[in-house]
């Protein structure tokens, strides 16, 4: 319960950061005036934070927020800030009473003081620190070399005869596919995504050997497992239960009899829920076969995603020239980091209509943050999972 | 098979008046054909009738027209041709004839992957080695050569993505092996090399030395499309391959890749279709013989010269 309230005002505040940013642009495109307090509660010792102190500054705000038509912003990391028209007086004034709450931390570094439109750029900036957007937090992930030798082709063999009578339920992951915007007050769920958990599939059925040492075996116990889950899901019972589903599939699978069964199990209303993700290595390895997909895809009425796409990926294959009806961007925090050239050919690639653009792992509001700027406003990723009973 | 044999024969003669057999050849790849296949089932589910698998190909003998009509323009669609639909009872002896021959076929056989492996490990060189000579624009005359493994001819593009792999492997060690070398067809002096790299590294051996880096003659190694996929160790091995002396194309197993992949930097070398693709990158080679007209362009090498 506690994780799930977290991940909300999380939310909230990622909405109030974004509201804020775009509070800033307007003031320099229409020269209005604003003045802003910034009321750094982060800096705060942590034994000064707790709930009777944060009344304490809500209500030294109060003679600010009242008279005036001054609004306050929460943002992640758990500052405030407090915008009012000029002159500001009350703005002043609530200063001086919320450094007489907090006289450990010197006035111009607790409650810093910008004048908009002039100092926008200062607010963006430390809007997007809140965010995580300012690269601070981006790292690039420490890949582990395993020192377990790669199973032998005979091993794998002998590994997916166990998967056709493995229970495969505890190895099913499902994850919601959102759509989140920053005016709406909830996301609203699109499509579910499901598959098979491959690391503990193959820790239980090849223990002592990494499977990722060879590429070609790895592929090959995945689309087994691909080929299982599909054969269970291929039931009247369970194809009409699966409502809105999304399946991220290798190229393959989806002209394996275990799809071909489900296509037809669905009917027309089942297939028009469906959403299958096949990765973008798969058709660089077999464009005329994702060629193919594309037509059956068509045909059938499913919809065909262009899967694990990152920025390199996509300007390889910009949305211009493919067309896809779905692509799904991999959100990575060195994203943040990206320089303005890159930026811009990366958002030349996406799809000019965003609601073809799913952002997965959205694991952190910098995430959601990102996507927003961009005008994508579906993810997949922690940030949202949090929510879910 | 022997059972389900006299069993069309049987439901073929007892086909009612205004029903409709449809007859999908097991050609191409794999996974069209069984899409093709599940098409039919459907029809033979809605309308009536039964889907027969022989050895050339699947048969439907539809009780009702309009569900057979409608899979085989779906397949038509699909796939980018009609099967061939027989009314019955009047196609019957047709039928009977294309029927009986799809039986005498010889079903492709099915590979494991240690199977195949096994295969290309023990396959002589002199049976998939092989040399493809290649003009230039309106040329008629050699100016570029191609050492590669000609394909197995296996149904499943994945499985032949891995033997072209495991093969290609082996003629690179062998260009590097002296005790080797003898098997692979002889290189012509002169002519600009084009050479296949696997899709993973380049294997055991010395280096492979290539031309002065501006040399615009120098040899060039194609490397499989589905290497983009890797993007660092993808631009660490052009980077290398360029500093040897190598010009780098990509292989992409099917020209619609042209249309769909922006990397203009490299020379692309794919399968050339009758038309030309909307995407012409600046250099291409194109594969196949007779090479259509489109080809004989400028900046593009391609093949159907005499040897």
């Amino acid at each position: 319960m506690n994780a799930a309230a977290e991940a909300w005002d999380g939310t909230a505040a990622l909405r109030d950061a974004m509201a804020l940013a775009s509070l800033a642009r307007d003031c320099v495109t229409s020269g209005v005036e604003r003045r802003v307090l910034h009321v750094r509660l982060s800096l705060v010792p942590a034994r000064l934070r707790e709930a009777r102190h944060q009344r304490l500054v809500r209500e030294a705000l109060a003679p600010l927020l009242r008279p005036t038509r001054a609004r306050l912003y929460e943002l992640p990391g758990g500052d405030l800030v407090a915008l009012s028209p000029p002159p500001g007086e009350h703005l002043d004034e609530t200063r001086r009473a919320l450094s007489r709450l907090l006289p450990e931390i010197p006035i111009e570094t607790l409650l810093p003081v910008l004048r908009l439109p002039a100092e926008a750029a200062r607010l963006l900036t430390l809007v997007e620190a809140s965010l995580g957007l300012d690269a601070s937090m981006a790292e690039a992930p420490v890949a582990v070399a395993s020192t377990l030798p790669p199973p032998t082709a005979g091993e794998v063999d002998a590994a997916l005869r166990a998967l056709n009578t493995a229970n495969l339920a505890s190895y099913l992951r499902r994850q919601g596919i959102w759509r989140l915007t920053s005016g709406t007050a909830s996301p609203q769920p699109l499509w579910t995504e499901l598959r098979p958990h491959l690391p503990d599939l193959a820790a239980a059925l090849l223990p002592g050997r990494d499977l990722s040492a060879n590429p070609a075996l790895a592929r090959h116990f995945r689309q087994a497992a691909e080929r299982r889950m599909l054969a269970e899901l291929a039931h009247p019972q369970e194809a009409r239960a699966m409502g809105e589903a999304c399946l991220p599939l290798s190229l393959a699978s989806v002209t394996e009899v275990e799809f071909l069964r489900l296509d037809g199990l669905l009917g027309p209303k089942g297939r028009g829920g469906l959403l299958v993700a096949v990765s973008a290595v798969d058709l660089l390895a077999d464009p005329g076969g994702y060629a193919l997909l594309r037509r059956f895809a068509l045909q059938r009425g499913w919809t065909l995603a262009l899967d694990e796409l990152d920025p390199s990926l996509l300007r390889l294959l910009p949305a211009a020239r493919l067309d896809p009806a779905m692509l799904r961007l991999r959100f990575r925090p060195d994203m943040l980091a990206a320089d303005a050239p890159s930026r811009t050919s990366l958002e030349a690639a996406l799809p000019e209509d965003r609601d073809r653009v799913i952002l997965t792992g959205a694991d952190t509001p910098a995430a959601i943050a990102w996507g927003w700027q961009r005008g994508i406003t579906r993810f997949m990723g922690r940030v949202l999972e949090a929510r879910q009973p | 098979m022997k059972a389900a044999n006299s069993e069309w024969r049987l439901a073929l003669a007892g086909m009612p008046p205004d029903s409709i057999a449809v007859f999908q050849p097991a050609v191409g790849p794999l996974g069209g054909r069984r899409i093709a296949r599940a098409f039919l089932e459907e029809a033979a589910v809605l309308g009536g009738g039964r889907v027969v698998a022989l050895a050339g190909g699947d048969l439907l003998l539809g009780r009702t027209v309009a569900p057979g009509q409608r899979a085989v323009q779906a397949i038509a669609t699909l796939l980018g041709h009609s099967p061939r639909a027989w009314p019955l009872p009047l196609g019957q002896a047709a039928v009977e004839g294309v029927a009986s021959a799809a039986e005498q076929g010889t079903a492709s056989p099915g590979w494991s992957m240690a199977a195949l492996e096994a295969h290309c490990a023990t396959l002589p060189m002199q049976r998939f080695s092989r040399l493809t000579l290649f003009a230039d624009g309106s040329g008629e005359r050699a100016v570029a050569q191609r050492l590669s493994a000609a394909p197995l001819g296996i149904d499943d593009v994945q499985l032949e993505a891995a033997a072209q792999e495991w093969l290609c492997r082996r003629l690179l060690s062998a260009l590097t092996n002296p005790a080797e070398r003898a098997g692979l067809p002889a290189l012509r002096p002169g002519l600009r090399l084009i050479l296949d790299l696997p899709l993973h590294g380049l294997g055991q051996g010395a280096p492979l030395r290539g031309a002065a880096a501006d040399d615009a003659n120098g040899p060039i190694a194609l490397l499989p499309l589905a290497a983009l996929g890797e993007t660092r160790a993808f631009e660490q091995r052009v980077a290398s391959l360029r500093q040897a002396g190598w010009a780098v194309g990509l292989l992409a197993p099917d020209a619609v890749a042209l249309d769909w992949v922006v990397a203009p930097e490299f020379i692309w070398a794919a399968p050339a279709g009758p038309v030309a693709p909307a995407h012409l990158p600046p250099r291409m080679i194109a594969l196949g013989a007779p090479a259509p007209a489109w080809c004989r362009g400028a900046g593009i090498l391609h093949e159907g010269i005499g040897a």
